[in-house]
């Protein structure tokens, strides 16, 4: 007697679902599918696609930190299905991402961890981009020196490939480097000299003729002189900046 | 005997501490300072620029958003007199605000990574800016 009692109590334990089937009514079945849908959707209103842009400050085979645009540490997470490309280099993946490398990362964003999980990653280059007011120009070196409101100058070299505009009635004109003048607001975009942080090749330069210089951003330099033709006065086209 | 001496000890030490306090405050409350040796802090307003009320707020895209459309709009609001430049790594585009200041452009966007700089220069030179990365992928995840 005691052993089938207590193999009926054996068998009521470890089957539960067994010997309540018979009790489960419509309505709990529904009220299950109810919570599962209902959690489904948390997870998905929990996540979004999103993209990181940013500087690597350290990596694991599961993680990259990042420093953003916005100067922010931004977490992803990396796992077998994460896809890794780089223009540069055929096999690139994780163990090529070092402090210093800029990557761009696709993924799902969860939004209570903050973290990324990352679905492609690609090196990429980010130009800087510069605004400020032209503060001296050399014309045999082919550079201006653009200076910011967070006081730093920065020798911005012209090459062939920089493509110059000057904003004037609300249209952005071509122009080339010969109207480009000292005291003219300037935004310039290009990529760092690796080997001078104040050095800048530029891809574009917008200068704006008829908008006053910025008042945030004192300069002492003189502005350009107009070359006109005379007899004795031959303008030098280098000015100097005092300190 | 040994116990009488800790709390003679101790007696002695609270009278030391509370001679010395009632010292200091005597002395500072009698001190005089000379008037010559005051010295007045004078804090300036420092504010050489006048602000011109310059602002920028963009309405779309969202930072970090993740597209499959090539185009994109950029909308947002500004000071009506100010004028607005839109730039990529790729692209450059220029607008002009309404005179409610809002303004509304659609820029092309190139494969991957767009860091889009939304530039509003005011009529008296200054500038503000915001910037926002779009990533740009067909591929589902």
């Amino acid at each position: 007697m005691k052993k089938l009692f207590f193999t009926i109590l054996a068998i009521s334990l470890i089957f539960p679902n067994l010997s309540f089937a018979q009790t489960q009514t419509p309505e709990s079945k529904i009220d299950v599918i109810k919570d599962k849908v209902a959690s489904r959707v948390a997870e998905l209103k929990l996540v979004e696609r999103r993209g990181v842009v940013g500087v690597v400050e350290s990596s694991t085979d599961t993680e990259i930190r990042v420093i953003d645009l916005n100067d922010k540490t931004r977490i992803i997470e990396v796992d077998e299905l994460t896809k890794f490309s780089s223009s540069d280099n055929a096999d690139f993946d994780i163990s090529d991402i070092e402090k210093g490398t800029k990557i761009s990362a696709i993924g799902l964003y969860n939004k209570e961890s903050k973290k990324l999980l990352a679905r492609f990653v690609n090196e990429i280059s980010i130009p800087v981009f510069l605004t400020g007011v032209i503060s001296a120009k050399d014309d045999k070196g082919f550079t201006i020196t653009l200076s910011t409101e967070e006081e730093k100058k920065y020798i911005v070299d012209v090459e062939n490939i920089t493509k110059s505009f000057s904003f004037e009635n609300g249209e952005l004109e071509t122009a080339g480097f010969t109207k480009i003048e000292t005291l003219q607001n300037a935004i310039v975009i290009g990529f760092t000299d690796p080997k001078d942080a104040n050095r800048i090749t530029a891809s574009r330069i917008i200068t704006f003729p008829n908008i006053p210089q910025n008042p945030r951003i004192a300069i002492d330099a003189e502005p350009t002189p107009t070359t006109k033709p005379s007899g004795n006065i031959s303008p030098s086209p280098i000015l100097e900046v005092e300190e | 005997m040994k116990k009488e001496k800790i709390i003679l000890s101790f007696t002695a030490l609270l009278i030391g501490v509370a001679v010395a306090v009632a010292s200091f405050y005597f002395y500072q409350t009698t001190r005089k300072v000379k008037s010559s040796e005051i010295k007045t802090i004078k804090i300036n307003d420092t504010s050489p620029t006048p602000s011109s009320g310059l602002f920028l707020t963009i309405d779309t895209p969202q930072d970090e958003e993740v597209v499959s459309e090539r185009t994109i709009k950029i909308s947002g609001k500004t000071t009506p007199d100010a004028s607005i430049v839109i730039l990529t790594q790729e692209s450059e585009e220029a607008a002009v605000p309404a005179k409610d200041g809002s303004f509304t452009t659609v820029i092309n966007l190139s494969q991957d990574e767009n860091i889009i700089e939304i530039n509003a220069v005011g009529a008296n030179g200054e500038i503000v800016k915001v910037k926002r990365v779009v990533l740009y992928s067909t591929e589902s995840f």
